[in-house]
């Protein structure tokens, strides 16, 4: 094992000091690339651009998404994909090598350390000069976080789907919650827990009445406390700002003891499943479908597959409801804004020749991003109620693969048009309707913003997933009371320094105060 | 004296039962240990994707599908991954055969000046590696990136399967090789009329050494080969158990697909296919492999 480690931090090291020579090297190269915007335009011909991206089960080039995308932009693309493992060295050795790719597609970590080391072009010059529009596609703060800080962007990024989407939430067996006695959903966190004891005094050990936690792949809850039950005591995140603009972690918040407490009270009181601190996801998912579970904390991600399950044990859709960001008792709610990176799109320095049919294809991209992201109305999907609803299975067999072939969006309408995914069935579209169209109109003040997720500082950057993993532990074994807060808060401390927390603290906190004061 | 023989003839006769009675029950539990899993793994295969989900299946699927399966097949790159397996596995034996053999003949035989000298070269090589980045640079130079050859050519010289067959050489009847000499045959022809002829066992050990190597390779696909039309099984496969978006966005195709299919029962199908031709293979060979190992360990 340490051979190993070994060995890859030295391949590292290797790959780095190599792109730091190439970046050296072409520093003149670089400035000539980037040149003026009189200088930059795009070939007479339209080149074939290479592009090579993230981890796929198929051959990207043979997909109909790609043929629509190469129809609609003129510009022949050759996808290549990086392995689901092995990604950074396989990353790192292929840029810092000789290479021919135009574009390429970067995780957080990934980028942090290629532009760290000068191996992406700067692109605002041939922005300016072949697609201005660009600007306008993504806020402000999202640009910055990818510039440096003289503002010179080195990547088009791909945010997440949806800005405000109340990502985590939890699924209700209606038809059992019936039979004793409860009609209505929780609002407050107090109704929330005389629902969970009611449910426990009727069912006794019949049922887990709440399984949990939930931490899908993609999107919605990062943590093992649910951000919609952790939402009625103020908390919203790992990091968060306090009321005078000071940057806190979860942990020092002034209701952390009290949210930890609250869960600890469920546990010992047989109402959270007993293997709250070893469940997987998948676990949660299956409690829940084979009707082991009353409640369960869930995601969109595998909502259909969960109640296709249920269905088949005679339930309707009648019998399933969500609840959404709970309030405290004196209206507390907050719940962070799901905006965040997916990906980054960059163009290596040692590459540059095409930089610019490579920002025109981008662009020619967004401008037919409708067609490229969801399809033909009438023939790929209708519009209803102002929402995309697609039409089955013409949809999925054509559109499915665009979502990994969207590089960059105009978010404002990619929003919209990515709510197609959602409308596929009943159920998928109701949790989404209940729990974030009904929180976008109803209180969007609950939103706080995301202020750290464009933050490109690179301790936090490369070392906030080590420290998350920590916290998250340590929440697991709190909830399941093998962890103690008066005497363990000091090993989480420990913890805490040991990962760089206090200098992501200050980080953190010069990004706020640029971006937000 | 007759009676004290056969009381311990029979005393020896009830303990090597007793010993084989305990080696057959560690066999069936080490069987079990070994299949259930599997079995598990098949049944999930060929079930119900709501059935995975409530947790009914075990050993036996329930409520039998075969859309997975349709759909690994006709709707992802696993043929196309398999095949790329196929020819790397099946190119990449003949060609460490042609080397290895090669090689390992002229360190059997005694005459050679510097044999010593070459093998320990070769030990060295075995040791030591050059690293992944020099590795990386020298594939790149030679303009391999992005061909099978990436993969095929660095495996190719394996010392240890090379020793291996140098020392089966080693024990082959020197009589009958000098007699060959004797008659005019040349090194080649000695090589290939009367030493391979006299060798399938070890030569079946190594190809099957060999073929599992290639097959299982991961690192060198992934590092080297990034087009999609050029990726193999097992660089697949770790695609495919990262990428379950797209797999369930392409289960909710139809309100009669959700359920049909879960993430697990595909995941499952794509496993249950991938070790089809090595389970299919090794029996076959298995007979060699045991001997080949037993006789080159011989001398050396």
């Amino acid at each position: 094992m340490k051979k190993r480690v070994l060995s890859l931090i030295l391949v590292v090291a290797m790959a780095v000091s190599m792109l730091m020579a190439c970046g050296k090297d072409n520093k003149e190269d670089d400035k000539a690339a980037s040149g003026t915007n009189t200088q930059i335009k795009v070939a007479d011909v339209k080149p074939t651009l290479k592009l090579l991206g993230s981890s796929s089960t198929a051959d990207l080039n043979d997909t109909i998404e790609a043929k629509v995308i190469e129809e609609a932009t003129g510009y022949t693309v050759e996808y290549h994909g990086l392995p689901a493992e092995n990604a950074n060295q396989a990353l790192m050795l292929t840029l810092a090598n000789d290479n021919d790719y135009d574009l390429v597609t970067m995780n957080q970590n990934q980028f942090t350390t290629l532009r760290a080391n000068g191996a992406l072009l700067a692109l605002n010059d041939y922005i300016d000069a072949i697609a201005p529009e660009l600007w306008d596609c993504i806020s402000e703060d999202a640009w910055k976080g990818v510039s440096d800080e003289e503002g010179n962007v080195y990547a088009l990024p791909k945010l997440y789907s949806a800005e405000t989407e109340v990502a985590s939430f939890m699924v209700v067996r209606m038809d059992l919650c019936r039979k004793a006695g409860i009609t209505e959903l929780p609002t407050t966190i107090s109704e929330f827990k005389n629902m969970l004891v009611t449910l426990k005094n009727y069912y006794g050990d019949q049922y887990i009445i709440l399984s949990g936690p939930y931490n899908p792949a993609k999107t919605g809850n990062r943590m093992n406390i649910p951000m919609n039950i952790s939402s009625a005591f103020g908390i919203y995140n790992d990091w968060m700002v306090d009321k005078d603009g000071k940057v806190i972690y979860m942990t020092e918040h002034e209701n952390f003891d009290e949210m930890m407490t609250f869960m600890n009270d469920l546990y010992k009181e047989g109402i959270i499943d007993i293997d709250y601190a070893s469940n997987s996801s998948t676990g949660v998912d299956e409690k829940l479908a084979s009707g082991k579970a009353i409640i369960a904390m869930n995601s969109r991600e595998t909502l259909n597959t969960t109640f296709a399950t249920l269905e088949e044990s005679g339930l309707t859709e009648n019998d399933i409801e969500y609840i959404g960001a709970l309030h405290g008792d004196d209206g507390t709610c907050t719940y962070m804004q799901t905006a965040q990176y997916g990906a980054f799109t960059g163009i290596p320095v040692k590459n540059a020749k095409n930089a610019a049919d490579s920002i025109a294809w981008i662009a020619e991209k967004v401008k037919n991003q409708e067609l490229i992201a969801i399809g033909e109305e009438g023939v790929h999907f209708n519009w209803v109620d102002g929402y995309p609803v697609p039409i089955q299975p013409k949809f999925t067999d054509e559109r499915n693969k665009s979502s990994s072939l969207t590089h960059f969006a105009d978010m404002e309408t990619y929003q919209i048009q990515f709510s197609a995914r959602l409308q596929k069935t009943e159920i998928m579209w109701k949790a989404y309707t209940n729990c974030t169209i009904a929180a976008n109109e109803n209180e969007p003040e609950i939103f706080v913003p995301a202020y750290f997720a464009y933050c490109n500082s690179e301790t936090y950057a490369t070392g906030n997933t080590a420290l998350l993993k920590s916290l998250n532990d340590y929440i697991a074994l709190l909830v399941t009371g093998q962890r103690n807060l008066d005497s363990d808060m000091k090993t989480f401390n420990a913890d805490f320094e040991n990962f760089g927390g206090e200098d992501m603290r200050k980080e953190l906190q010069a990004w706020y105060d640029a971006a937000f004061k | 004296m007759k009676d004290k023989k056969m009381k311990n003839k029979k005393i020896r006769s009830r303990s090597a039962k007793q010993v084989s009675f305990i080696a057959n029950l560690m066999c069936i539990i080490l069987l079990i240990l070994v299949l259930v899993p599997v079995l598990h793994v098949a049944a999930l295969a060929f079930s119900r994707g709501t059935a995975q989900l409530a947790g009914k299946v075990y050993l036996w699927p329930v409520d039998f599908q075969i859309e997975g399966l349709k759909m690994v097949m006709t709707q992802t790159g696993f043929l196309r991954s398999l095949l790329n397996s196929i020819y790397i596995t099946v190119v990449g034996v003949v060609i460490s055969l042609v080397v290895q053999i090669l090689f390992a003949y002229p360190l059997s035989r005694p005459k050679l000046k510097g044999r010593n000298f070459l093998t320990a070269v070769l030990a060295i090589a075995m040791l030591f590696s050059g690293g992944l980045v020099p590795t990386y640079m020298v594939i790149n130079g030679l303009g391999l990136v992005n061909t099978f050859w990436a993969v095929i050519l660095p495996g190719a010289m394996s010392t240890f399967n090379m020793l291996l067959i140098r020392n089966y050489f080693e024990g082959l009847p020197e009589g009958v090789i000098e007699s060959a000499y004797i008659d005019g045959a040349g090194d080649l022809q000695a090589l290939f009329k009367v030493v391979l002829p006299m060798s399938t066992p070890i030569i079946s050990t190594v190809s099957l050494l060999t073929a599992i190597s290639y097959w299982n390779s991961y690192f060198g696909p992934s590092i080297y080969l990034t087009e999609g039309d050029k990726m193999t099984l097992q660089v697949f496969i770790r695609n495919l158990m990262a990428d379950t978006q797209t797999i369930t966005e392409q289960l909710e195709r139809t309100e009669e697909t959700i359920g049909l299919l879960s993430v697990t029962t595909i995941q499952s199908v794509v496993t249950v296919l991938a070790a089809v031709p090595m389970i299919a293979i090794y029996p076959l060979c298995q007979r060699f492999l045991k001997q080949g190992i037993t006789i080159g360990s011989e001398k050396g």
